[in-house]
Order: C-alpha cells, then structure tokens, then sequence
C-alpha cells in the first residue's frame, strides 16, 4: 500500500511538472525523465522493504581504521 | 549569509557534543583550532579565479585537466554533495521527529521541510541568496538570544584547566567542525558568479567561515560551563541547555525559540546543497540549466536520508568517525589538486581568459 501510494505522487509531481518540461529542452527532459524514474524506482523498492547496497557503509568501512587510529578519546582526568 | 548558514545550521547542534567528547573543558578552542581547513578551499578558488575567471568548478576542471580527467574530478563534488544532503537531511528531520512529531513518518516531515529551499533553488541564486538574508539573521539572532538568557545557569570553572591533557584531545576534537568548515568547497559552484571585486567576494567568504567557528566555540563553551562532563554524553547539548533556562519563572522551555533558528537555518543549508548538487551535476551532463533536476534531487534527499541513514544513531556515527575524513579528502583534495594544476598548466586556448 505505502509503494502505491508514494508512486502515485511520484506519477502525480511529474504530470504536474510536465508544463515546464517543454521550457527545457531535449537533454532537460531526459535528465528529469530518467532521474525521476530513478527516484521512482528506489522510493517503490525501499517501500517494499528492499533495500539497494548503502555507500555510508562502505565509507564506514573505510573509514574505520583511520578513526581507530585518530580519533580514540583521551581518557580525561580532570573532569 | 548562505556561508554561514551551510556550515553551521546543523553543526552548532550536533558538533558541541564530539568537541567536549574530544577535547573536554578545550572544546571551544577545537572549534576555532579547525578555520584554517575551511579557508583552503577559498584559497583554491582565488587561484583558480585568477587564472580563469567566471567559471564554475566543473568548466574550470575541464579547462586545466581536459574534457575526460576533468569530468572524473567533477564527479567527486557531485558524490560528496550527494553524501551531504542525505546526512543533513537526516539531522534536520531527526530534531523534529524526536523532539515534537515522533510518530509522523520521515518520508512526510523531510518533504515538507525541503518545499521552501527546494522553490529558492527552483527560482535562482538570487532568490536563494534573499532566503539566506532573511533567515540567517533569524537564526543568529535567536541563538545569541538563548546563549545570553542561560548566562545565569554557568559555571566558568566548568571551563578550567586550560590545555590539561596537551593538544591531542584538541586536535581531535577539531577533526569533525574541520570538515564542516571545509564544506566551504560549495563556494567554487557559487562564487564564479560574484561581483566585480574578487578580493572583496574572498574576504565576505572567509568572514563566513570565521563567523560559523566563533558561534560554534561561543555554544560548546557555553554548553561546557552549564553542564561540565555531562555535555560529553548529551546528544544536542545546546537544545538542553535552552531547558535549564529560567528567567523569574517566566521565560522558561526556550527550546522552541532553538528550534526555529535552526530549522531557518538548516533550510538556507539544504537549499545551498541542493543548488549546488544541481548545477555540478547539470553542467557534468552538458545540460544549459539545471532547474530539471531539482525535484529529482529533493526526491533523492528525502530517500537517501531515509535508506542511508536509517537511525539517528547511523547520522551520529557518521558525523564523528567517518565524516571528518569523507569530508577532509573529498572538500579539500579536488580544489587544491585543480588549483595545483592550474598553477602548473597553460591553458589550450589563452583566449578563454577574461
């Protein structure tokens, strides 16, 4: 039901976009065309419950072993 | 104004508690240690206006580097941009949905909250730039306005000793604002179309990034001299603090007067991202504007905060162990590659210089 719903205001944005699309020429229409069909796409998934692979996580990864040698508290004996 | 906005909105909420968590009763100096990395990228943007002015990151990119290695260095700020509106998308709804509308759904807060930023950028930098004139002041003005009122409720010896454990722990605490200064990176999108007097346009950019680490020391400090250690494990320790203020039982519960100064500012934060993951995604696709885009992007700010950042502890972490360096090599490293390249290389065609 929540799939439906958000592709039918996915569907509904772009009808009410399609006036301006005229304004914006051929490389225009098809970045919004393909970008919005992109969008359509991931919100219908993650409704679904299907989740495409994260890039936080991965950088998370990355980024793990540098925190680990940087960013470990000082243990403060002041406070 | 939109400087200003961008880097500190979320920031002056969320970063008080890393700075303390870090640096301790040194919080304050951690965030002021950190403006030179916010000032890199201006100075980038200096040389490479100097040697071709008027253009954006993307066309300067392609000038120095050529069309193929000038669009793979495009696409860093492009992926950094996308990274950054999904966490400030996240930060900015999480404060409502934990503060007030706990059972309202994200995917209908954050759209909600992106119509007005996502109108200014629809209508140009102009209309952007007035956004960011009406609401900065707003949010400055409230803050300042909340930091006096709780002057009763602190303790200056909260703040002593100073430099206790040397300047490791500030070194570290600076880590994350670092980042945060540096996001001054949008300004190589956002500059090339600046008045006629370069170093005027250079002085009011760094003036931003000095005015964003003064109010940021001015609230850790604060924050560390009402509630000592405890600032350390508060989530947002600035929004706490508006709830020990009390002026003769009068003015109590300010937290909403913090909750409008954010949210005007966290606005103007989101509306300078999205106009500038537009326009550096538009100009890498050749395309003359970038306005087709924006919807798109509102929707991919609205997903991605939802799908990347499922809890508001995945927006925590990241903000304090992977940001600070995301941010550092992804804000630092293609403006100073360019700039490098630009000192280096001639240009093809002397007569693209203006």
């Amino acid at each position: 039901m929540n799939a439906m719903v958000a592709a039918a205001v996915m569907i509904g944005v772009a009808v009410w976009e399609w006036p301006n699309l005229r304004r914006w020429g051929a490389r225009g229409r098809a970045a919004f065309g393909v970008s919005w069909f992109l969008m359509l796409v991931w919100v219908v998934l993650a409704q679904l419950h299907v989740h495409l692979p994260n890039p936080i996580k991965l950088i998370n990864t990355l980024a793990k072993p540098l925190a680990h040698r940087w960013l470990v508290p000082t243990p403060d004996r002041y406070w | 104004m939109a400087g200003v906005s961008a880097r500190g909105a979320t920031g002056l909420l969320s970063l008080p508690a890393p700075l303390t968590q870090y640096a301790g009763q040194d919080g304050w100096l951690a965030a002021l240690v950190g403006i030179p990395f916010g000032l890199i990228p201006l100075a980038a943007w200096y040389v490479l206006d100097r040697r071709l002015p008027g253009r954006s990151f993307t066309e300067q990119a392609r000038a120095f580097l050529g069309p193929v290695g000038g669009s793979l260095l495009a696409v860093l700020p492009v992926v950094l941009f996308a990274t950054t509106l999904a966490a400030t998308g996240r930060e900015v709804v999480d404060v409502v949905l934990v503060e007030g509308l706990p059972r309202t759904p994200l995917l209908i807060v954050l759209p909600l909250l992106l119509l007005p930023p996502l109108y200014a950028v629809r209508s140009g930098l102009e209309a952007l730039a007035r956004l960011g004139e009406v609401m900065v002041p707003l949010g400055i003005g409230m803050l300042l306005m909340i930091l006096l009122v709780s002057f009763k409720e602190m303790q200056p010896l909260n703040l002593r000793p100073f430099l206790a454990s040397g300047w490791r722990p500030v070194w570290q605490g600076a880590a994350a604002p670092a980042a945060f200064y540096a996001e001054s990176f949008f300004f190589l999108y956002i500059l090339p179309q600046r008045g006629r007097d370069r170093a005027a346009t250079l002085r009011a950019a760094a003036a931003g990034v000095v005015t964003v680490a003064v109010l940021l020391a001015l609230s850790t400090a604060i924050t560390v001299a009402i509630f000592g250690p405890l600032g350390t494990v508060l989530p947002a320790p600035v929004f706490q603090g508006t709830r020990v203020v009390s002026i003769a039982e009068f003015f109590t519960h300010l937290d909403s007067v913090l909750v409008v100064s954010w949210l005007a500012m966290s606005m103007v934060k989101i509306g300078v991202f999205l106009y500038c993951f537009c326009f550096a995604l538009g100009q890498l696709l050749g395309m003359r504007d970038y306005r087709p885009l924006t919807l798109p992007a509102g929707a991919f700010t609205v997903i991605s905060a939802d799908q990347w950042f499922p809890s508001t502890s995945t927006v925590s972490h990241w903000l304090t162990h992977s940001w600070p360096f995301w941010g550092g090599v992804m804000e630092l490293l293609p403006p100073l590659a360019l700039a490098a390249a630009a000192l280096v290389r001639r240009l093809p065609n002397r007569g693209e210089r203006a």
